[in-house]
C-alpha cells in the first residue's frame, strides 16, 4: 500500500556499491536524498559477491572513462577506508604469462599501465619466482602492480549507505520501482509498491536492473545482461601463503581467474565468467568450480580442497556498452550510471564524483551540508580489534558469538542498530562475517537467530535468512 | 578434561580453555561431572567462558571475561571435537537459498521451537543423521529423507525415507530450498524438499589460529570418525597425551 509522498532533490534507484556512493556523496550537500531499492537490504545483489578487488586500473583501456574513474578513486582508498572503517589492504598484485604467446602481450600491457598513469614492472620467469614465491614455476614472464588492492567491498557499500543514513539520507528497501510520471520531458513522480517520490533528479544506479529502470522512467532503450562468476573461499591457512593477488593476465573479454587474498585474511579463487539470460541465477555448478579450481592451479600449484570454506557465485551487469554515466537523451533529469561492470567498488569514489558532476552540470545547486560527519563511528568489531589493533586494547565482557570468525554479540547487537541496520540473518552476515568461517554456521547461527529474532521483535521461527520469504523455519516445532 | 588429567598426573602443568560456562561440551555426556572432578583432582585448572583466539608457538592468546590476554604454554592439545561436513565439503552446488542448516544448529535451533521444514532431507552417514531425522520428526516435520551410504546402518521409523547410497549434489530453490538433486553411481534423482540439513560426515572443528594444521607443539585430541562417541574421545585422549609426553617427556 502506498504510504508517503515525498519530494526529494535527488532519487538514487539501486542501494548497491554505486547507488550508495552516489548516496554517500550527495549526503555532505544540502539536498535531500532517497534511495529505493527492489531487495530488503543493501549490497544484496552485485555488490554482494565479488572479488573484493580495489583495482589500480593498469589493465583497463587506457582513456575511457572506466580506466578514468577507476585510476581517479585507487590512490584515495586508504584515506576513504580510514574514515568509513573499511578493512583494505594494499597487498599488490603479480599477472603471470603462462605461455611465451602470453608473455609477449607483457610489453603492450605495461604500456597501457604506463598511459592510465600507474606504475608495473615487467618480471622475467625468475623474478615472478623471487615476487611470488607459491606462483607456478612453469611462468613465461608476468607483471608487478603495487597498486592493486584488496577490500571489504560489503563492508564498503555497508558504510558509504550508513553514513549517508547519518547524514539525513533515507533508504526505502523492498520497494522495486513499479513506474513513472514524466511531464515535460521529465521524470516529476515514481511509484514503488509503498512510496510515492517526487524527484527534481533521478539517478539510475540499478546494476544488473538498470535497463529496465531506464525503460520504466522513459530513457535510453539497452539491455544488461548477468556474467556469473563462480568463487571458492578459502580459509585463513591457505590465505597465509597468499600475500598478493595472483592474476592471469588479463584479455578483452575477463580479467580471468584470479587467488586473492582478502581484506579479511582468507583467500578467493575465481571468479569464473558465464554470461546468462537470467539475471537472478547465482548458482554454482559442480563443473564450473572444479574448471575453476583447475584454472587456479596453473597459476599456484597444489591448491588444496580441504580449505575450501564455501562456494558462490555472484552476478555481474554486462552491457554492449560499459560505463553509460550520463544524462538520459530522453529524459531531461534522469542521469543513466548503468553497464557498471565488475569495476563498480573500484571506481565508486571517482563515479560518485562525476555524477555529482553531471548533476551540477544539470542545474543542480547543491553547497556542502554544515556539520555533516563524514567518517563513522570507530568502534573496531573483535576481529578487527585482533587484525589491526593488538589484543592491548580489547575491551573486556565480550561474548564470543561465532568462534570461527571471532565475532562478538556486541558486533552483532551493532550491526542490528546502526543507522543502516542488517534486518535478516543474510545481513548480520554481511556485516559482521558471523556464520561465515569455517564451520558455516554450525555453532553460531542459533545464537545470531537468537539475537537477530530480539531485535526484530519476531519468533525464532519467523526469523528471515535474508529476502521476505526466506524464513528460518517455517512453523514452530511440536516441543518448542 | 581425560587428555588434560592423564597429562596432568605425568606431571605436566595442564590448563583447559573452554568456551562455555559448564565443562562438557554443548551437549554434555554424563561422564562430564565425573571427568571434570578428575580432572581437577589431577591438578588441571579450568578456564570457563574463555576462548581461544590463537596459538602462537610459546603461548595461547585467549579472551575471556577480562579481556584477551596470553597463557604461555609448551604445547597445545586441541580437543575442539567435531562437526559434520560443511556444503563446500559436501561439494554441495546449486541455489544459495535458504534452508540449508549445519546439522548441530539444526537441532539447537528445533530444541528454541524452529520447525526447519514440513519435510526435511537430511545429508548423512551415521548416527547423527539418524538422531537429526528422529528430531525433526519429533518435532512435526511430516516427512524426513535421509540419504546414507549403502554399508551403512539404515535409519527406520514411520516417515524417513532412506536414499541409501544417494548423496546430494546440489539444492535449488528461488528463495528458500524446494528441491535437490540426489545421485548415485548409477543414476540422478530430484527429491522434493524444503529444508536441508548437512549431517555427513566428520571434520575436525578448529579455530584455533595457528593451530588449524599440524605444526610443532600442536596436539590434535579428534576422534576422527562420528560414531565413535566418549569411548573414541577416550582412545584419542590417551593417544594424544601419550604424544606429548613423548616429545616433553
Amino acid at each position: 500500500m502506498t504510504s508517503t509522498h515525498t519530494e526529494v532533490d535527488v532519487l538514487v534507484v539501486g542501494a548497491g556499491v554505486v547507488g550508495a556512493a552516489i548516496a554517500c556523496r550527495l549526503s555532505q550537500l544540502d539536498v535531500t536524498v532517497a534511495v529505493i531499492d527492489r531487495r530488503h537490504d543493501i549490497a544484496e545483489e552485485t555488490s554482494k559477491s565479488n572479488s573484493g578487488i580495489a583495482a589500480s586500473g593498469w589493465a583497463l583501456p587506457a582513456g575511457g572513462l572506466e580506466a578514468r574513474l577507476v585510476c581517479a578513486s585507487s590512490p584515495r582508498w586508504e584515506e576513504i577506508c580510514g574514515r568509513l572503517g573499511v578493512p583494505f589492504r594494499r597487498c599488490g598484485a603479480v599477472a603471470i604469462a603462462r605461455t611465451q604467446q602470453e608473455a609477449e602481450r607483457i610489453p603492450e600491457l605495461v604500456r597501457n599501465a604506463t598511459a592510465n598513469g600507474v606504475e608495473t614492472r615487467a618480471l622475467t620467469p625468475d623474478q615472478v619466482t623471487r615476487a611470488a614465491p607459491y606462483a607456478t614455476p612453469d611462468a613465461a614472464g608476468g607483471i608487478e602492480i603495487p597498486a592493486e588492492a584488496v577490500i571489504d567491498s560489503i563492508r564498503l557499500t555497508i558504510a558509504y549507505g550508513e553514513l549517508a543514513a547519518l547524514c539525513g539520507v533515507r533508504f526505502f528497501f523492498g520497494e522495486p520501482l513499479l513506474n513513472a510520471t514524466s511531464s515535460r520531458g521529465e521524470v516529476v513522480e515514481v511509484r514503488t509498491p509503498g512510496i510515492v517520490l517526487r524527484p527534481r533528479y533521478v539517478i539510475n544506479a540499478a546494476g544488473l536492473g538498470a535497463d529496465i529502470v531506464s525503460r520504466i522512467l522513459g530513457g535510453e532503450d539497452f539491455r544488461i545482461t548477468a556474467r556469473r562468476g563462480e568463487l571458492l573461499l578459502m580459509d585463513r591457512e591457505f590465505a597465509r601463503r597468499v600475500p598478493r593477488i595472483l592474476t592471469l593476465l588479463p584479455t578483452e573479454r575477463t580479467h580471468g581467474i584470479m587467488v586473492i587474498p582478502t581484506a579479511h585474511g582468507t583467500c578467493l579463487l575465481g571468479p569464473s565468467a558465464e554470461d546468462l539470460d537470467n539475471k537472478h541465477d547465482r548458482s554454482t555448478s559442480a563443473d564450473v568450480l572444479r574448471s575453476v579450481l583447475r584454472e587456479c592451479r596453473t597459476l599456484m600449484p597444489g591448491i588444496d580442497e580441504r580449505h575450501i570454506i564455501k562456494t558462490f557465485s555472484g552476478l555481474r551487469p554486462h552491457a554492449g556498452r560499459t560505463y553509460r554515466i550520463e544524462p538520459s537523451a530522453t529524459v531531461r533529469n534522469v542521469i543513466q550510471v548503468a553497464g557498471i561492470r565488475s569495476t563498480g567498488v573500484s571506481a565508486s569514489p571517482g563515479i560518485a564524483d562525476y555524477v555529482l558532476t553531471l548533476l551540477h552540470k544539470a542545474g543542480l545547486e547543491a553547497p556542502p551540508k554544515a556539520g555533516a560527519p563524514d567518517s563513522l563511528d570507530s568502534t573496531r568489531p573483535l576481529r578487527g580489534i585482533l587484525d589491526c589493533a593488538g589484543t592491548a586494547s580489547t575491551p573486556s565482557g565480550r561474548t564470543v558469538v561465532c568462534a570461527c570468525e571471532k565475532v562478538t554479540a556486541a558486533d552483532i547487537h551493532r550491526a542490528m542498530s546502526s543507522a543502516l541496520p542488517a534486518r535478516s540473518i543474510s545481513g548480520v552476515a554481511k556485516r559482521t562475517h558471523a556464520t561465515w568461517g569455517r564451520c558455516q554456521g554450525m555453532e553460531c547461527l542459533p545464537d545470531v537467530t537468537s539475537i537477530v529474532c530480539q531485535h526484530l521483535c519476531v519468533q525464532p521461527w519467523e526469523v528471515p535468512y535474508g529476502e521476505p520469504g526466506s524464513t528460518l523455519g517455517v512453523a514452530r516445532a511440536r516441543r518448542g | 578434561m581425560r587428555c588434560a588429567a592423564l597429562l596432568a598426573r605425568a606431571g605436566a602443568a595442564v590448563t583447559i580453555v573452554e568456551r562455555l560456562s559448564a565443562p562438557g561440551g554443548p551437549e554434555p555426556e554424563r561422564s562430564a561431572v565425573a571427568l571434570a572432578g578428575s580432572a581437577a583432582r589431577s591438578g588441571v585448572r579450568l578456564l570457563l567462558d574463555t576462548l581461544a583466539l590463537q596459538f602462537g608457538g610459546t603461548f595461547v592468546e585467549v579472551l575471556g571475561v577480562d579481556g584477551v590476554s596470553r597463557l604461555p604454554c609448551d604445547a597445545l592439545v586441541v580437543a575442539t571435537g567435531s562437526r559434520p561436513a560443511s556444503r563446500a565439503e559436501l561439494r554441495i552446488t546449486g541455489d544459495r537459498c535458504a534452508g540449508v542448516v549445519p546439522g548441530p544448529a539444526a537441532l539447537r535451533l528445533t530444541w528454541s521451537g524452529v520447525l526447519l521444514g514440513h519435510r526435511p532431507l537430511i545429508a548423512g552417514s551415521g548416527e547423527f543423521a539418524r538422531r537429526c531425522a528422529r528430531e525433526q520428526l519429533a518435532a512435526g516435520a511430516s516427512a524426513v529423507a535421509l540419504t546414507m551410504p549403502a554399508g551403512a546402518r539404515q535409519a527406520r521409523g514411520a516417515g524417513i525415507r532412506v536414499f541409501a547410497g544417494y548423496r546430494v549434489v546440489s539444492v535449488h530453490g528461488a528463495i528458500r530450498v524446494d528441491r535437490a538433486v540426489l545421485c548415485n553411481e548409477q543414476k540422478s534423482i530430484q527429491v522434493q524438499a524444503d529444508a536441508l540439513i548437512l549431517a555427513a560426515g566428520s571434520r575436525p572443528l578448529r579455530n584455533i589460529e595457528g593451530a588449524i594444521e599440524q605444526r610443532e607443539g600442536v596436539f590434535f585430541c579428534q576422534p576422527d570418525h562420528e560414531d565413535e562417541g566418549v569411548r573414541g574421545a577416550e582412545i584419542a585422549a590417551s593417544q594424544t597425551a601419550a604424544r606429548a609426553r613423548a616429545v616433553f617427556g
